[in-house]
């Protein structure tokens, strides 16, 4: 190996916060989240020689760890789908208080989208990726991210859009909460 | 080198073309954890761009039973809650202090590369 393992180990450091806030939100799962990283720490160990100096680390990074994510998912793929079948049924969807949407129910929300759906949202909407660099990550067109995304916030709408008049049924202080929230006058 | 056997699949996406990209905009914030102010900006002008996409993509998933409130507006808001939960799931995690299980992993590789 050479010299520069030194800042780069620094800069991996630095990095693992972000690794581990990436790994959470796509798998759910704090543990199981940590034991991703940790494998991406060594993969992207024994291929450091990989990596293109003065290339971005952290979308390197990144690229590793949801691999990583994609082929144990691949190995797991009938168990999860009994799993979302399950917590397809199990979903919340009632609002919380006043229209306020639940955390839980927004984590389980974002469990239920298709692994690569729920990925383009995180790196777009979260991590703060362009669409041409998450395309990059996932190894896919920049046409196929933005279908993603806009496909997951779509679904999240759908399985989290509980402040509606139809889900809330006709309340009108729901409605004037969720009027003075977008900004306009309640409505009479 | 890389591609000397199948666990290196994901050099493939870090092509030259697209290293060169992430080389000017993301490399400065990614040493520390920092930039995620600006990666939130950065989504506010992509919702913004991709709005018109959004929208037309949501018309035809919801029926028109808002009449009080007008539908756009609705989504709008919703889109916008949706997306402060998300970059919450992510920015809780991502400002945690690194676990000490990490900070002894590189060390213990670091150490190995130094006995090599």
């Amino acid at each position: 190996m050479n010299t520069d393992s030194v800042p780069l180990k620094q800069a991996m450091l630095a990095l693992i916060p972000n690794l581990r806030a990436f790994a959470v939100s796509l798998c759910g799962d704090i543990e199981r989240a940590d034991d991703l990283v940790q494998e991406s720490l060594l993969k992207a160990w024994d291929h450091l020689e990989s990596f293109q100096e003065g290339t971005n680390l952290r979308a390197w990074l990144f690229t590793i760890l949801r691999n990583t994510y994609f082929s144990e998912c691949r190995r797991r793929r009938r168990e999860v789908e009994d799993r979302d079948g399950t917590k397809a049924a199990e979903l919340a969807v009632h609002p919380g208080q006043q229209g306020h949407l639940d955390m839980q129910d927004f984590r389980r929300a974002l469990n239920l989208l298709p692994p690569d759906q729920r990925e383009a949202l995180i790196l777009v909407g979260a991590a703060g990726f362009s669409y041409e660099e998450a395309a990059a990550i996932s190894g896919c067109a920049v046409g196929t991210i933005k279908s993603r995304v806009n496909r997951a916030r779509s679904k999240l709408t759908e399985l989290l859009g509980v402040v509606t008049p139809r889900e809330f049924g006709p309340d009108a202080a729901t409605e004037a909460i969720v009027a003075r929230r977008v900004g306009g006058s309640p409505r009479q | 080198m890389a591609g000397k056997n199948g666990s290196t699949t994901y050099t493939a996406p870090v092509a030259v073309a697209e290293a060169r990209d992430w080389q000017s905009s993301t490399l400065p914030q990614s040493a520390s954890d920092g930039g995620r102010d600006s990666a939130r900006s950065e989504e506010d002008a992509k919702q913004q761009q991709s709005g018109s996409e959004r929208q037309s993509a949501m018309d035809t998933q919801r029926p028109s039973h808002d009449r009080k409130v007008p539908r756009g507006m609705l989504d709008r808001s919703l889109q916008a809650q949706l997306g402060r939960q998300l970059r919450s799931i992510f920015s809780d995690v991502a400002g945690e202090p690194v676990p000490e299980r990490f900070i002894k992993l590189l060390e213990e590789l670091e150490a190995k590369e130094k006995r090599r």
